[in-house]
This record gives structure tokens, sequence and C-alpha cells, in this order.
């Protein structure tokens, strides 16, 4: 896993989407920091990092003892987030590379369309 | 880490000085063909051979030829021998003791335990083989193996004390040499051994310019083997002093 | 965040050669720590400082508050595993693993077994007949099964192939995991181990270059590269640490808190790619190669 930015973030982002995608349910038990460790091949500290964010966050819960898990209404909030998340991060740069290939707003609307299934 | 308690401070309080030290020498018996079967091994070998030697000899020569004691220097081996082993063990296990938790000191410590051992087993196994041969009449063919001079005739115990003594001092000789070139590697060899030379040849030409060769000979004399043994350990003391003072300040890293 | 290794001023001249040269580092207890640099950068001396086989020059080095040098006290607790690692001429790896456990009181030979094993090491044959890999495996072998408080691995894979080296990181830290203790990871190998790292400490020259988390040391770099002009405005007021060119195309590896500037050049439609660990390290030492030996020899 390499995209530049700190893993914490990456791991963080692996079981955001995996909430999003469905893979793990709310109320399910999320694997041990260890077993991240393992499999990702990252540090324990690294992994935790990944996991206590996503604790802040409310997407996850610790039960003492137990493990940790996905919080109630973690899906909803996560999409919404997304949502917001996407104009700036997918439709700024999209509009501006089009921009840059001297392609109209109209042009680019109309390529949507045909792109679209 | 995974759990928020903060771990337990690491102890600071070390372990015994008999524990660190019986850690070296269980390290310097691991392989125990280093020190022990090999030589063993050897040794029967070669008393063996003797044996049938002269067994073939004794055949040969007519019945009323008294047999002589042979004096043999197949012992001797033995004590060349845990010469090399001492060489090779600080050389060889002083950086791996080191990089697995040990002080110079433990090393030393154990390493003289480890010499200890092996001169008072080896001394205790000659005097026994020994005594077992006069017991037999020399094995029952009047052989002279283990009781090598007249000295080995007279008390058991005066066997056992100059053998002891003789292991000790090639054990520290064996010492000393290794902790010259663990500290200073083959250029320290070189200064040893020149030393070392310059020394003896400076040493002889000192008696022989003051006409001295005869008290030399009146001192050994005087002192008797035993006596002479005795004095040995001076050399054996210095040895040990110098092998410490030497390991104390080397790394395995020098050179 | 406990402090357990603790270095100040530290310096080591070797007859006219300084191979650390006055550093000022803490490692945390309990972490994995890479050290890191070319050979001959001072990361062995280092070590060796560490674990009191070497006597410092000037400053001081501790280990839980006190000098390793001849402390039983602390050098219980230390394990360290050296590339060139020599073994009395006549032992077999199972005389190590029988000696091993007085040494370390936290020895489990299960474990021990289990890595011989896997690691496929003939434990009865003499060390001197073992291949360089077979031979770095006895090293990892003692290291990982003596789950000493302080391990410190210094290069310990020569000659191991990258199977056997992932089969290392991969025990590495299943058993750091389980029995939580201070690693110190020497290797010039250094996107092999990126991951695994909390802590970096980069030494060149004798000195300490950089001494940062390396979740922090991947996101204070980035390149930046397109259009000359863009990419000079895009990287103003930033360290640029390398610059390449081609034509009028320029791509900059930038340092510092470059967040800002990534958005910036990703908006003004430049590309932005990550800089790996050792792209770093190669930017930050010079990046030109060199045939040293390592200074400690």
């Amino acid at each position: 896993m390499d995209d530049g930015r700190p893993i914490f973030l990456q791991i963080a982002e692996l079981i955001e989407n995996q909430v999003i995608d469905g893979s793990l349910v709310e109320g399910a038990q999320v694997p041990s920091i260890n077993e991240f460790a393992a499999f990702h091949r990252i540090n324990p500290a690294t992994a935790l990092k990944g996991i206590t964010l996503l604790v802040d966050a409310g997407v996850l819960y610790k039960r003492r003892g137990i493990g940790m898990f996905v919080a109630e209404g973690a899906r909803a909030r996560l999409l919404a987030e997304r949502r917001e998340r996407f104009a700036t991060e997918y439709v700024q740069p999209l509009v501006v590379e089009a921009r840059a290939l001297g392609l109209t707003t109209d042009h680019l609307i109309e390529m949507i369309r045909k792109g679209t299934p | 880490m995974t759990t928020t308690t903060t771990p337990a401070p690491l102890s600071l309080a070390p372990r015994p000085l008999s524990t660190r030290v019986a850690i070296v020498v269980r390290l310097l018996f691991a392989n125990p063909w280093t020190a022990i079967y090999t030589p063993l091994l050897i040794l029967g070998v070669v008393f063996l051979m003797n044996m049938a030697i002269w067994g073939i000899v004794r055949a040969s020569i007519p019945p009323e030829g008294e047999m002589d004691a042979s004096i043999n220097g197949g012992v001797l081996f033995l004590f060349i021998y845990m010469l090399v082993v001492a060489v090779q063990s600080v050389n060889q296990a002083f950086p791996l003791a080191l990089g697995y938790g040990s002080t110079r000191r433990d090393f030393v410590l154990g390493f003289g335990v480890f010499a200890l051992i092996l001169s008072l087993g080896y001394s205790v196994l000659l005097v026994a083989a020994s005594l077992l041969e006069r017991a037999t009449g020399g094995w029952g063919i009047g052989h002279s193996f283990f009781t090598t001079d007249e000295l080995w005739r007279a008390e058991w115990w005066e066997g056992f004390t100059l053998s002891l003594i003789a292991f000790l001092l090639f054990f520290s000789i064996g010492a000393a040499t290794a902790s010259v070139y663990v500290r200073w590697k083959a250029l320290g060899m070189y200064a040893f051994w020149g030393g070392l030379v310059f020394l003896g040849i400076g040493g002889a030409a000192l008696v022989t310019l003051l006409g001295a060769w005869g008290q030399v000979g009146e001192f050994f004399v005087w002192a008797g083997v035993l006596g002479s043994a005795a004095w040995s350990l001076i050399i054996t003391a210095l040895c040990w002093l110098a092998a410490w003072a030497i390991l104390r300040r080397a790394t395995p890293s020098q050179g | 965040m406990t402090t357990i290794v603790e270095a100040r001023g530290l310096t080591k001249r070797y007859r006219g050669i300084t191979a650390v040269d006055g550093v000022d580092f803490q490692i945390a207890r309990n972490s994995i720590t890479g050290l890191l640099g070319r050979n001959g950068a001072g990361k062995t001396t280092l070590m060796h400082l560490l674990t009191g086989q070497e006597f410092a020059t000037e400053g001081s080095i501790t280990v839980a508050g006190e000098s390793p040098v001849e402390n039983p006290a602390v050098l219980q607790h230390t394990c360290f595993i050296k590339e060139s690692q020599r073994y009395p001429d006549d032992f077999k790896p199972k005389h190590v693993f029988a000696a091993a456990p007085g040494f370390f009181p936290h020895w489990d030979a299960d474990f021990a077994r289990e890595l011989a094993a896997e690691f496929r090491l003939p434990v009865d044959r003499r060390i001197k007949k073992l291949s360089r890999g077979q031979l770095s495996s006895v090293g990892i072998i003692v290291g990982l099964a003596a789950r000493a408080p302080i391990t410190i691995f210094d290069e310990p894979y020569l000659g191991l192939d990258a199977i056997a080296r992932q089969a290392f990181y991969d025990r590495l830290l299943a058993d750091y995991a389980a029995h939580p203790r201070t690693v110190i990871l020497s290797t010039h190998l250094i996107d092999e181990v990126a991951d695994l790292l909390e802590h970096a400490l980069v030494i060149d020259n004798g000195r300490i270059l950089i001494d940062s988390p390396v979740d922090a040391l991947r996101s204070h770099a980035a390149t930046i590269a397109g259009p000359a002009e863009a990419v000079e405005q895009a990287v103003a007021g930033l360290e640029v640490i390398h610059r390449e060119r081609l034509g009028g195309f320029v791509s900059a590896t930038v340092a510092g808190d470059t967040e800002a500037a990534a958005g910036r050049a990703r908006a003004a439609g430049l590309e932005v790619g990550p800089v790996s660990l050792q792209q770093l390290i190669i930017r930050q030492t010079g990046g030109t190669p060199t045939e040293h030996e390592e200074v400690s020899r």
C-alpha cells in the first residue's frame, strides 16, 4: 500500500471503504490491531493510529476486552462525508483537466452521460 | 502499542554474578566436542596405538631384558591441545558473548571457571589413569603411558598438583595470547611474538653474559620439579592479569 | 511514550576518522526504529556504542538511564545480531541455540525450532559450512526467539532471498505485536522495511540527518512535476531537495509541509506523486553512490 499519504490514513480509509461497500456491516467486529498489522505488513502502532482515528470519528467503537465494532449509523455518516468530498476531490480536478483540454462544461456533461451505463 | 497501559519499567537489578559467569561457561561448553570429546578420543587412540606398539616391541625382546619405564610424551599433547582450546575460546567466543549481552568481566571470569573445570577434570583423569596403570602392572604388559616420569611414581597428589598447575599455565598462556589478538589483531600478534623472542634471546644473552647458567640450573635443582611448577604460578597469574587488562578495553569490531 | 535509549553529543573517533559525530537522539521504548543510512555512515558504530561494545570518545549514551558499558543490569536486556557475527569454528546452529537461553531469560525454544524449520536451517551442520543466507538465519532466529527487551538487528539478512526476508519481516511483526519490545533495525533496504518502522533515524557521515516518525516523513515530502514555470510557482517557499529537468519539464522533490503545495499543484494540473522513504533518504544523503567500507571495520 502506498500512495504517498501516511499509512494510518490509508488504513482508516480502507476500513471506511469496507463499511461503505457493506463488507463490514454495522455492529460487526473488525479485525484486531495485530491482525491488521500482520495482514498489511505494517507496524502495529501505525494500525492503532488508523483505528483510533475511526474510533474518534465514531465509525468504530471499542468494547473493553472484546474488540472493535462498527458503530450504528456509521455507513450513513461516511457516505454523507464522502459525497461532500467528492466535489472537491474528483469534480474539481475533472473540470480543471477538461478546461486544459478545451472542453466546455456542456461537453463534459455530455461525456458523463455517454460514459454512464 | 496495542494497549494503552504503560509497560512495567525494565528491571535494572543485574542477575547474580554466579549466573552471569555460568552463562559464559555454558557457552564455552556448548559444543562438548571442542574441549572434552575430541581430546579424549585422541588420547584414547594414541594410548591404544602405544599399547600395540609396546606389545610388539615387548614380544620381540627376550623376557629377561627387564622392562624399562618408557618416558612417554603421549599425554603431553593434551596440554598443547588445551592451549589451542584457550586461544580459540577467547578469540571466537568473546565477540559472541558480548553481542549476547555479557560484560567483559563476566566473560573473563567465565573463561577462568571453564579453564579451572577442565584443568581439574583432566588432572583427575591423568592421575587416576596413572594409578590404575601402576595397580595393573602397566596394563598387564608392563607398559607405562600415563606414568611418565619419576614424579608420577611419587605420591598421587604430587602428580595431581603438577598436572593441575601445568594445565592452568597452558590455559593462561593461551588466553593471554588470544586476548592480544582480539584487541590488536595481526599487528598485536607481530608485536607480541616479536617482544617474546626479544625477551627470550635477551634473557639468554644476559644469563650467558653473567655466566649464570650454572645458577639457573641450580635453581631448578633446588626448587625441584614441583617447586619449579609452583614458581610457574607467577607466570600463570601474570597471564591472567594481562588477559583481563587487555580484554576490558577490547572491542569486537576493532582491527 | 517512554524513552529507552538516549544519546547526547555522542562521538566516536578512530585514529582521525570520526565515525559518529556528536549525535543527539532518543529511541522510544517498545517501538520499531529504523537506523538507516548508507554503508560507512556510522550505523554499526552507533549500535556498538549502544551495547557497550565500543567506548564513546565524547558524549554519552544511556539505556534505561544507565551507561551500557560493562553494565550487566542493562546488557541482560539486550540482544545484538550482527551482520558479520562470528561463531566458534566448531559450532553448529544447535549449539548456539543451546547456549542462548542462558543469555536471554525470555528465550522461547519452541519458537526457535519453528523458525529453524521455516528458514530451512540445518541445525546439525557446522556453521562454517553454512551458506551466507543460512548464516544470516541463525542470527535472525536468535534475535527473534531471544525476545530481548532491546533487540538490535544490524543488516541481519545478508544472503537471504526476497522470500526469506519477507518471512523475517512477517515473523518480526507478529512476534513484536505479541511480545512488545524495543527493536532497532539497521538496514539499507529501506523500502522493504519502511512500513514496519514507527520511527526513522537516518545517519550520514556520522551525523543524524533525519529523526522523525515515519508517518510524518511520508506526508512531508512529495514530487511535483509539470511545466517548469508552473512547478516553480507551486513549490515556491518550500525546500526543494531535488530537481530534475527534461526540456521545459521539471520534476521537483520538496520537503516540509507539502500538503498545501500539493493541493495547489493538483489544482494547477500538475502531477503530484509520493516520495518513498528510500528516495527521500537518497535525496537527503546526496544521492551519489560510494564504495566506502564500513568505517568501524
